[in-house]
């Protein structure tokens, strides 16, 4: 092996693959896709309620009828009139930029300890709650003034909850599985450069020259194998930063990415040894993208898969493991045990499929010197 | 091996591997190349002068290219020693490399990066200086066109372009392979012109081709191969005088239609004769004696046209 002939092919290569558009726009891929992930969850997660609020005393009200949305923003108004005035008459058809408001009197407390039944005004903007918000903002109404006009509880409530979600909040768990989505998607890139890049030398009987060069093969394959990695790499943190998946446990995330584009490779690199045409690594590469993307769905955290044959395939993929272990990274849930059991199969899914690109590369090389 | 006797020229045989070898640039000895069932080159011996150049003639298929591949050390013989530059081109491949220049028969470029992104990594693995890219695309005449896509070059800049790489790190020897093959005949004459640039320079040079006028230009000494087979190896000057006949056209001023022209065969008595006859009646208007040419010497020798 000779660094200075690496170093040359993976310039060369790195050149190669930004001037091509088709592999520009490969490459593009996971950072669109990614992005597009990214949009969906801002869309389709919670979003944080605007409150417009009333509440001259700085009322504990507001606040407990705030906590009812994920993300609450308050919106201090000058007078109740203002509030009224942002949402219109009761059945009114008015835009209003805020998801609630309320009216809390002066001396809203010390009215409600004298029984003088004070009035709370809370206003509902339909498009942006559920029809039962009305039922739930009376009641918590009606419940904290019964709390302060008589602290004492008058009823002991004990609940039991079965398969209780995660701590993880709604917001958290899209993100999760955005952030899962977009790395395991960015991986298959790492295969479909390295093969693409090998098979195109031979196509392109480039091959020949770099092999009357000083290069020997092991150099070609080497600086191929390492740009693609550099690429690869690059694409998954690029995705995974732009779908939040810098959380959790980081430098776990990191290992499992760096492990799935060693996978990738390794994968790339056989197929490029077996494989004798570019449009064969291309139908190659969109079949393989699957088995990255499919697992992504059976660890998605809120989907509950069933034990079944299916499951049961999807388990026998290592790349299930690359995403388990990115996933239990990404919520910060890794144990020794899942941690083991994730390195040991991809590590040996690894060494399995060096071991094969190897054979076949060399197999490949004694076929180019033998004509 | 079968080297045909060419006549009454003294036939220069290759030397034998182990005599002279150090004046030979390329040396072969019995060198044998077999895919499965098919023998593409069958014991073939050569020899190289250092600074000549060497055409290797015969139609497609003939065994060439397989030739070349070999000397490059780009395949293994399966049988037969050839050194190139003293080195074996089995055991010493690697010292070999950067001794040889090739020109490949296909177009082997990469054709989305630049002529000078081309030679740059050309450059890179050779660890040779910036300023020898400038040198060779002003040899091949490229400078100008140096930033333009490959993808965007005629056939015959993107031989000059593969000829430019093969001479970056300054090889001793190099080989070309079928150079003018698909190229218009301005294109054509630009490389020959190229070629015999570097002949000038002192350079050893390899070249395979079909095309004898192409060869009867620039080598020293052509090798006509037939089905793997060398049938034939020597100057083509002398190889045409081996295989031509003395042959004289004559124009003579003939009583009916003005003028006539008349191939006689000096070896002919009767020609003579009819020469001799003419010459005194004055009716001879020009005489031009006639070499054959190289395609014919092939066709003569090889029993197939070269291409």
């Amino acid at each position: 092996m000779h660094p200075r002939m690496i170093l040359a092919i993976a310039r060369k290569d790195a050149l190669d693959l930004l001037i091509n558009k088709t592999t520009l726009v490969m490459l593009m891929t996971p950072i669109i896709l990614a992005a597009l992930f990214a949009f969906i969850g801002t869309i389709l997660g919670p979003s944080s309620a605007s409150i417009l609020v009333y509440n001259p005393d700085n009322s504990p009200l507001a606040r407990i009828v705030g906590s009812t949305y994920t993300n609450p923003t308050y919106v201090n108004a000058p007078s109740a009139s203002a509030v009224e005035a942002a949402f219109g008459s009761d059945g009114a058809r008015h835009s209003s930029p805020y998801d609630l408001g309320i009216v809390i009197p002066v001396g809203f407390e010390a009215a409600v300890r004298a029984g003088d039944q004070p009035l709370v005004q809370v206003y509902i903007n339909g498009d942006k709650n559920a029809l039962q918000t009305t039922t739930y903002m009376t009641a918590i109404v009606t419940n904290y003034a019964r709390h302060i006009a008589a602290p004492a509880d008058p009823v002991q409530v004990s609940t039991v909850t079965i398969n209780p979600q995660t701590s993880a909040t709604p917001q958290h768990t899209v993100t999760t599985f955005y952030a899962l989505a977009a790395a395991m998607s960015s991986l298959f890139i790492g295969l479909t450069l390295v093969s693409n890049m090998l098979v195109e030398e031979r196509e392109r009987k480039t091959m020949r020259m770099l092999l009357i060069s000083p290069a020997s093969y092991a150099d070609i394959v080497i600086g191929k194998a390492m740009i693609a990695l550099v690429y690869q790499f690059m694409l998954a943190i690029v995705a995974l930063a732009i779908t939040g998946g810098f959380q959790g446990q980081v430098p776990l995330t990191l290992l499992f990415v760096l492990l799935g584009s060693l996978f990738s490779l390794s994968l790339g690199m056989l197929a490029g040894g077996l494989l004798q045409t570019t449009s064969a690594t291309g139908a190659l590469s969109g079949i393989v993208g699957f088995i990255f993307i499919v697992p992504t769905f059976f660890l998605a955290p809120f989907i509950a898969a069933p034990n079944n044959v299916v499951v049961v395939l999807i388990k026998a993929l290592p790349t299930y493991y690359i995403g388990e272990g990115i996933y239990q990274a990404l919520i910060a849930s890794t144990t020794p045990l899942t941690l083991a059991r994730d390195l040991g199969v991809v590590l040996g899914s690894i060494a399995l499929l060096v071991a094969l690109a190897v054979w076949a590369l060399r197999r490949q090389a004694s076929v180019i010197a033998t004509g | 091996m079968s080297i045909q006797d060419t006549g009454s020229v003294p036939t220069v045989e290759p030397a034998p591997p182990h005599l002279h070898m150090a004046d030979a640039a390329i040396s072969a000895h019995a060198l044998r190349r077999r895919f499965k069932a098919t023998i593409a080159v069958d014991g073939i011996d050569l020899r190289v002068e250092r600074g000549t150049i060497f055409g290797l003639l015969g139609p497609n298929g003939a065994g060439k290219t397989t030739i070349i591949r070999m000397l490059t050390g780009q395949i293994v013989p399966t049988s037969g020693t050839a050194t190139v530059g003293g080195f074996d081109v089995v055991r010493d491949r690697e010292q070999l490399k950067p001794l040889i220049g090739v020109v490949f028969e296909d177009q082997n470029l990469y054709d989305r990066l630049s002529g000078r992104q081309n030679l740059e990594f050309a450059r890179w693995l050779y660890a040779i200086p910036k300023r020898r890219i400038d040198e060779v695309l002003d040899l091949v005449e490229l400078r100008d066109r140096a930033r333009d896509p490959v993808q965007a070059y005629s056939n015959g800049m993107r031989q000059r372009l593969m000829i430019a790489r093969a001479l970056l790190h300054e090889p001793r020897i190099l080989f070309l392979d079928e150079p003018s093959r698909g190229l218009d005949p301005i294109a054509a004459r630009q490389i020959r012109q190229t070629i015999q640039h570097l002949r000038d320079t002192g350079m050893t040079i390899l070249l395979t081709t079909h095309l004898m006028d192409e060869a009867d230009h620039l080598c020293q000494r052509v090798a006509f191969i037939v089905a793997g087979t060398i049938v034939a190896n020597d100057t083509p000057r002398a190889l045409k005088l081996a295989h031509s006949t003395p042959v004289v056209e004559v124009t003579m001023a003939d009583e009916e239609d003005g003028l006539r022209e008349v191939t006689l065969n000096l070896r002919d008595a009767g020609d003579q004769q009819r020469l001799a006859t003419w010459i005194a009646a004055d009716a001879v208007r020009s005489m031009h004696t006639r070499e054959a040419t190289l395609e014919e010497v092939f066709i003569a020798t090889a029993g197939v046209r070269p291409a």
